[in-house]
């Protein structure tokens, strides 16, 4: 009685929930709230019709179909669908086509459905910025001292046409003319951008054009590709024709990922913006079809008119003009180019690209950009973690170290099995052994020739 | 009125409203009880259809793009592993050098083509191939990545290389600026064709989404990956580590007899 008067006393008694055996209010559970939503529908069409009939029926039919509905949503999350690609738990399933081909990157199931699911290889490799392992979960380093060796961190750009074309590019203090012959080929440094100089084209006469070529540092996708084959580089007379109609053309060179790769032998792709639909941006289009090589971006700008070689620095002092270096590849001066990315004085409209450092020996570390050696650089997280990501900064700021504590929260979901006590192997064998029952019957019946007594 | 809340559902115990007769509530508990029998077996059936993938089952983390020397590195670190010198024949179509690169400094060790030479498991090795006949002037600078060894018989390991059997097509399509990806791999016994062959250009092209190493290890054991593109050294090949990290190459005399089968 006493439950039974509490309850009433509740001013709006569908708020508060039923009371278990010891007097206490149970927490809200879904089926709870769900009758509860259900039973002011049920009110609520009830009033609507002003009729007074049995409302169980309105409430239970409404029941059922939120049950199913609840039902429905629940199984139907646990399944990838038809087209697992489009979702991101579990594997996902490359095409119809390939009704057995399973994306091994990319599972972001955590194990919940029996899908186990090892960091992908890249990861493996170097686990994070300035982290390479080791530590649970992290191999030690497996791969990392050669692959960066053989990849060699250059990128090798062949310029394929038009031929008879001339390239030069951007050095210290001015240009160097006439470096590659096209077809011609060159390894640039990756992750920086550099001013190209585009002359003698065939056809053109008197177009220079001041084009910038970025080179995307290796990924763990490319690095093979990018350690065996050369990254082509075309400019058409499309392309050409674009550009004097002072429209701006960008080419992204990409490698494929294997799901938009038409072809079995792998090759690279090129996306140009002209020919893409306005508003799609190429590199970001690239980006979601493969890994990108290189960017080449091109337009009409003259880099070496006049206002660029003013001869009247910032500073307000007049700069000689033999402080401009004139080199030129049809004498046998070939200089190498300077990267552009990140410089304050040429080319600032550029971007800086992505810094890294440059090869080392074997099983050693990449040359740091900053300091110049295989010493750890300034700001260089040196401190371990149980877990193998970085720990705070070891910044030399002058002052005695002042660091007090770091806490390294691992919120990692894991689902580590207990080891193996009981091992059983079943055995099959198909086909099954069958053979023959041993004899154990023998009916030796012999006949001797007889001969006709005449 | 006296209900027990905490068994019956909410609405029934609200003025005004009526009571679900005991045979509705029985057919709620018989269709939550359905329904949850059929989730679990949804859910039972979907694990299996995701468990029944190209492997089995089995996760391989590396694959065909891995960077080289990758593979041979993991291959180096199982336990007992000893990295073993293993015969290997570098075929060229129509005959050719080849070298072998040793140092990070471009030196080299050069053969004929055909011709047999012991290289460290677990390393990566940048060759050339040059003066073919059908490409004059053509030099292409592949990699051979050994991850396993064979077990010939002991004082015969030069009658049993791993050969290396490089295609027209294959040497075409690098120059073209292709970069062909091969998976050298022992084939399993109870799967060999029963014919004998003393080729080794048997190859099959594999799509582009399938895990070479995967279909590999399901054929037999895979010895070696070997990776042909068009990328040809330039000034800065020594300083940018073109030429590998350095590993050591044997020259081997070639076998005095040709691998005989032994009939059962």
């Amino acid at each position: 009685m006493y439950q039974s008067h509490g309850f009433r006393a509740t001013p709006n008694r569908t708020e508060m929930p039923p009371r278990n055996r010891q007097g206490r209010r149970r927490k809200h559970t879904l089926s709870f709230e769900l009758r509860q939503a259900v039973y002011h529908i049920g009110r609520r069409v009830a009033a609507s019709h002003h009729h007074r009939f049995d409302t169980t029926g309105v409430v239970m039919k409404y029941y059922f179909l939120a049950l199913a509905t609840v039902v429905t949503v629940c199984v139907g999350c646990t399944s990838g669908g038809g087209n697992r690609l489009s979702s991101r738990s579990g594997s996902a399933r490359l095409s119809e086509f390939d009704n057995e081909g399973v994306v091994a990157r990319g599972n972001m199931d955590h194990g919940h459905r029996g899908n186990y699911v090892m960091p992908p290889a890249s990861m493996m490799v170097a686990s994070g910025p300035g982290v390479d392992g080791p530590g649970p979960g992290v191999m030690n380093c497996l791969g990392m001292d050669s692959a960066h060796s053989m990849a060699g961190r250059t990128t090798q750009i062949k310029f394929v046409e038009p031929e008879g074309m001339s390239i030069g590019w951007q050095i210290a203090g001015g240009y160097a003319d006439n470096q590659v012959a096209v077809p011609g080929r060159f390894s640039f440094h990756q992750a920086a951008a550099y001013r190209l100089k585009v002359s003698n084209i065939p056809g053109r006469e008197g177009l220079t054009l001041y084009p910038t070529l970025q080179v995307y540092p290796a990924h763990p996708q490319t690095e093979a590709y990018l350690a065996h084959s050369c990254v082509p580089l075309q400019i058409t007379d499309e392309d050409l024709d674009q550009i004097q109609a002072n429209n701006f053309v960008t080419k992204v060179i990409y490698l494929p990922s294997p799901q938009h790769q038409e072809l079995a032998i792998a090759g690279v792709e090129t996306l140009v913006s002209t020919r893409l639909d306005p508003g799609l941006d190429p590199v970001a289009e690239a980006d979601r079809r493969g890994t990108i090589l290189a960017v080449f971006r091109c337009g009409n700008m003259d880099m070496e008119s006049p206002e660029h070689n003013s001869m009247v620095t910032p500073d307000g002092t007049i700069r000689q003009t033999s402080a401009i270096r004139q080199v030129d590849g049809e004498k046998g001066e070939i200089v190498a180019p300077l990267p552009i990315g990140g410089m304050g004085g040429y080319g600032n409209n550029i971007p800086p690209a992505m810094m890294m450092g440059g090869p080392g020996g074997f099983g050693q570390p990449p040359v740091n950009p900053i300091m110049g050696g295989t010493a750890q650089g300034w700001g260089m997280p040196i401190t371990g973690t149980p877990i193998g990501l970085a720990g705070p900064a070891h910044l030399p700021l002058g002052t005695p170290a002042g660091l007090k504590s770091h806490t390294v929260r691992n919120k990692t979901k894991t689902r580590i099995p207990d080891p193996v006590d009981h091992m059983v192997i079943d055995v099959k064998q198909k086909p099954g052994i069958n053979v023959p029952a041993p004899v154990k019957h023998i009916e030796y019946e012999e006949s001797q020739p007889s001969f006709r007594q005449w | 009125m006296y209900c027990k809340i905490q068994h019956l559902p909410v609405d029934i115990c609200q003025p005004g409203s009526h009571r679900v007769s005991p045979r509705s509530r029985g057919i709620v508990r018989k269709l939550l009880l359905a329904v949850g029998v059929l989730a679990a077996l949804h859910s039972t059936l979907t694990q299996t259809t995701y468990a029944q993938t190209r492997t089995r089952g089995r996760y391989l983390p590396l694959d065909q793009t891995v960077p080289p020397g990758m593979a041979g590195k993991w291959a180096g670190a199982q336990r007992g592993f000893v990295p073993v010198l293993q015969a290997v024949r570098v075929d060229a179509p129509q005959g050719g050098k080849v070298s072998y690169y040793t140092s990070p400094a471009a030196e080299s060790v050069e053969t004929e083509s055909s011709a047999v030479v012991a290289l460290q498991v677990g390393s990566v090795y940048r060759l050339k191939i040059s003066e073919m006949p059908e490409y004059p002037g053509v030099e292409l600078f592949p990699t051979v990545e050994l991850i396993d060894r064979l077990h010939p018989p002991a004082g015969r390991e030069t009658e049993f290389p791993v050969p290396i059997a490089l295609t027209d097509e294959e040497i075409s399509l690098a120059v073209s600026g292709r970069l062909v990806t091969k998976v050298v791999y022992l084939e399993q016994p109870d799967r060999a064709d029963p014919i004998r062959r003393t080729d080794a250009a048997r190859s099959e092209i594999a799509h582009p989404r399938e895990n070479l190493l995967a279909l590999a290890d399901e054929k037999g054991r895979p010895m070696a990956i070997v990776r042909i593109g068009g990328r040809e050294p330039d000034a800065g090949a020594i300083n940018s580590g073109f030429y590998g990290v350095g590993a050591p190459v044997q020259l081997l005399k070639p076998a005095t007899r040709s691998p005989k089968v032994v009939n059962p």
